[in-house]
């Protein structure tokens, strides 16, 4: 997986800077007055200073989050973190910059030669991943403001059956693949697009965004953090470093008592029940290695199918959109109202051009259909050899891939020395 | 149970709600999509008028066979065109009485008993047989005359390149110049972002000039000081908008004001005292992008256009009472 991850790490890159139309008001003055124009002026960026402190910040907040679940294994500790940095990263920093976000950054910087990438961007990105390296995902227990968001409205959280979290499970993957694919080719920055957060921080977005803001939260309620579980891509890369999290929290600090109040109070299903080898271990061993086998099938059909969507993929690029929707009406050219197509015309660009450019997206995008369907594939894959392979398991313990490390566990757990 | 069935149920649909807000924005707000433009500067709007508003009816309309007309006079019973390199005089029933080869093409003009013709940034001046009778010391390059004005003993003509109306005697002497900018009399000057600077008599013989970046009609006396102004500055039908309006100007019967807008075109009618009566021509009445006609009026107090993009001469009568 780590070499899959390496693989799509490297996969990236993005955008599409919207050039902004502004119409003409009223005829121009025709004369000239002696009036200057002013330049036009855009907001300062902020302060660099200040973008370290985010950093600070963020180191801070990651350290007192592992702290309070690592060493003080304190519920509410990690809870009262996270309502600071639901206000500081949240509703101060009004959403951005985001370690979630920050994987587009990531790969843009990658693909795309002409972008710098910000050493803030990159310290988002990777230092909640080291810390999940090390203690497991404390970042999204008490750091993430989406994550915080959520936790805050998790008031009758229900288990959702097994099967319904491994299909819904897939969904992060899809969106991971998906974002590095738009961003690798400059098509859109999806993750930032489909904040569904990111409205309340600003207290400014459109009905639709809020509604599907508004929306996670209702499902919040009762399925707790559902972005975090089922949509967040960062989730996923925090997932495999956690796995393999030496220092991760442990439910209890002793002896497992197995009283299973700690499954009862996670409202992720993220604890691993004590089980033993069930059946016969040759045809366990020989299903295992099957699933093993079919792996490779698993990634040449996804594979295929990926690069079979790989069309109606990038119509979903603004360059591809254009030169197709051109190629079909070469009216539009004249259209007044068609912005782009203006916008086009007005660049001097031939038309030869800009087919050239959409082919070469377009090819852009059935290599990374491949890649995104293979990836998908080997994670159907990956995910049956789990559920086939066993593991012997004599206490509760918390899946680390899973895990969010919110310590509502510890806190239940009865045994505290 | 029936709990977790309700919760299922709302799960459900919520999930189908978050999938489907999701994917309709995907496709429809698609990169490239063509989508309302939301920076569009929409005054339709304003451009609508209630029809209570408008105060005339078209009457007539004269064809024009001329390439660009420039200005329009009346006179007597003869309405005065200028138009490429020609003055053209004709009665009302659109009868072609004369038409003068000029030897450039005029830009504004002005009839008592002789034709005064602005031509850029000088004054030319013929008699009803289009002969010569004067012809005035042009007033630079910087100069773009865009409107005279003849009282019985001076000539005014609006020199929007110099931002300035030159009194003159009808020999071509100067007397005075009038809005020149002094911050020591805090006179701010003419504002004139570009050539639309317009001028008129009153019926008591005082100059009244359009200072058209400020939306403003101003009065001046005998000497040449501001005597009073009014302006009204709004984009709704009762005001003036955009960078310099109103672009033409006429005084009738009573010192009333018949003024014409660019941008937002239409023609109106304000009071001796600037406040707005109605409405003589909406923007629906002229063509979608269109230039502000040319107006002026007749002794019965038809108002009479200059379409400049349809290239004809539209009379305007007032509506009877009653008509709606």
């Amino acid at each position: 997986m780590n070499r899959l991850s390496k693989i799509f790490f490297t996969l990236s890159a993005i955008i599409l800077s919207i050039p902004a139309w502004a119409q003409q008001r009223f005829p121009k003055p025709e004369f000239e007055t002696g009036y200057v124009q002013p330049a036009t002026s855009q907001t300062s960026p902020r302060l660099l200073f200040l973008e370290y402190l985010d950093v600070f910040v963020l180191m801070a907040a990651l350290a007192v989050a592992t702290w309070f679940v690592v060493k003080k294994r304190s519920r509410r500790g990690v809870m009262w973190t996270s309502v600071f940095s639901l206000l500081y990263f949240g509703f101060y920093r009004e959403g951005c910059i985001c370690s979630i976000g920050a994987i587009q950054n990531i790969t843009l910087a990658i693909f795309d030669p002409a972008y710098v990438l910000p050493l803030t961007a990159l310290l988002f990105f990777l230092l909640p991943l080291v810390v999940s390296l090390f203690y497991g995902r404390t970042f999204c227990a008490g750091v993430c403001p989406l994550g915080a968001i959520q936790d805050l409205v998790a008031f009758r959280p229900i288990e959702l059956p097994k099967w319904l979290q491994k299909v819904l499970g897939m969904i992060p993957y899809l969106y991971l693949g998906l974002a590095i694919l738009y961003a690798a080719t400059r098509s859109e920055f999806l993750i930032c697009r489909y904040d569904p957060f990111v409205g309340f921080f600003r207290f400014d977005a459109d009905f639709q965004m809020l509604l599907l803001g508004g929306l996670f939260l209702l499902v919040g309620i009762f399925v707790a953090r559902p972005y975090c579980r089922f949509f967040c891509p960062y989730g996923v890369l925090l997932g495999w470093m956690s796995t393999f999290s030496k220092k991760h929290m442990q439910i209890t600090p002793s002896n497992c008592i197995q009283c299973k109040l700690c499954a009862n109070s996670c409202p992720f299903g993220a604890i691993e029940k004590p089980v033993e080898e069930e059946g016969n271990r040759r045809t366990n061993v020989q299903r295992l290695m099957t699933y093993l086998f079919f792996i490779p099938l698993w990634i040449g059909i996804g594979g295929l199918a990926g690069s079979a969507l790989h069309v109606p993929l990038a119509k979903f690029n603004k360059t591809v959109y254009l030169a197709e929707q051109l190629v079909v009406h070469p009216e539009f050219k004249q259209d007044p109202d068609h912005l782009d197509a203006r916008a086009f015309m007005q660049s001097g660009k031939s038309m030869d051009t800009l087919v050239e450019e959409a082919k070469a997206i377009r090819s852009q995008f059935y290599w990374g259909g491949w890649l995104l369907g293979g990836f998908m594939g080997l994670v159907v894959g990956l995910t049956l050899v789990k559920l086939a392979s066993h593991r012997n398991r004599k206490d509760y313990e918390p899946d680390k891939t899973n895990c969010l490390s919110c310590g509502r566990c510890m806190d239940y757990c009865p045994v505290k020395n | 149970m029936k709990f977790r069935k309700l919760v299922n149920i709302v799960l459900v649909v919520l999930a189908l709600g978050i999938a489907i807000i999701i994917a309709r924005d995907f496709v429809m707000n698609r990169a490239g999509k063509v989508i309302e433009n939301p920076y569009a500067f929409d005054v339709s709007e304003y451009a609508k008028v209630s029809a209570d508003e408008i105060l005339y009816e078209e009457e007539k309309v004269l064809q024009l066979r001329v390439a660009e007309p420039k200005g329009i006079a009346f006179h007597q019973g003869t309405l005065f065109v200028i138009a490429d390199s020609s003055l053209l005089q004709m009665n009302l029933q659109g009868q072609l009485l004369k038409e003068t080869k000029l030897e450039a093409s005029p830009t504004a003009i002005a009839v008592d008993d002789l034709v005064w013709l602005g031509m850029k940034n000088q004054v030319v001046c013929l008699n009803f047989d289009g002969q010569e009778v004067e012809r005035w010391e042009n007033y630079g390059d910087r100069s773009v005359i865009t409107s005279l004005a003849v009282s019985p003993d001076f000539v005014f003509v609006a020199d929007a390149g110099n931002r300035l109306v030159y009194q003159c005697k009808k020999n071509g002497e100067l007397v005075r110049q009038i809005g020149e900018k002094d911050e020591q009399k805090a006179v701010p000057g003419f504002v004139v972002p570009s050539p639309y600077f317009d001028i008129a008599l009153s019926e008591e013989g005082y100059l009244w000039a359009v200072n058209p970046g400020r939306h403003s009609l101003e009065n001046f006396n005998a000497e040449g000081a501001l005597r009073t102004s009014w302006t009204s500055s709004s984009v709704k039908t009762e005001g003036f908008s955009g960078c310099c309006n109103p672009a033409h100007m006429t005084i009738m019967r009573e010192n009333a004001f018949v003024t014409s807008e660019k941008g937002i075109v239409r023609v109106k009618i304000y009071d001796q005292h600037g406040k707005y009566q109605g409405v003589v021509a909406a923007p629906n009445q002229f063509e979608e992008v269109a230039h502000a006609p040319d107006v002026c009026v007749d002794e019965n107090g038809r108002v009479i256009l200059l379409d400049f993009d349809r290239k004809q001469v539209r009379i305007f009568k007032p509506k009877e009472r009653g008509n709606s």
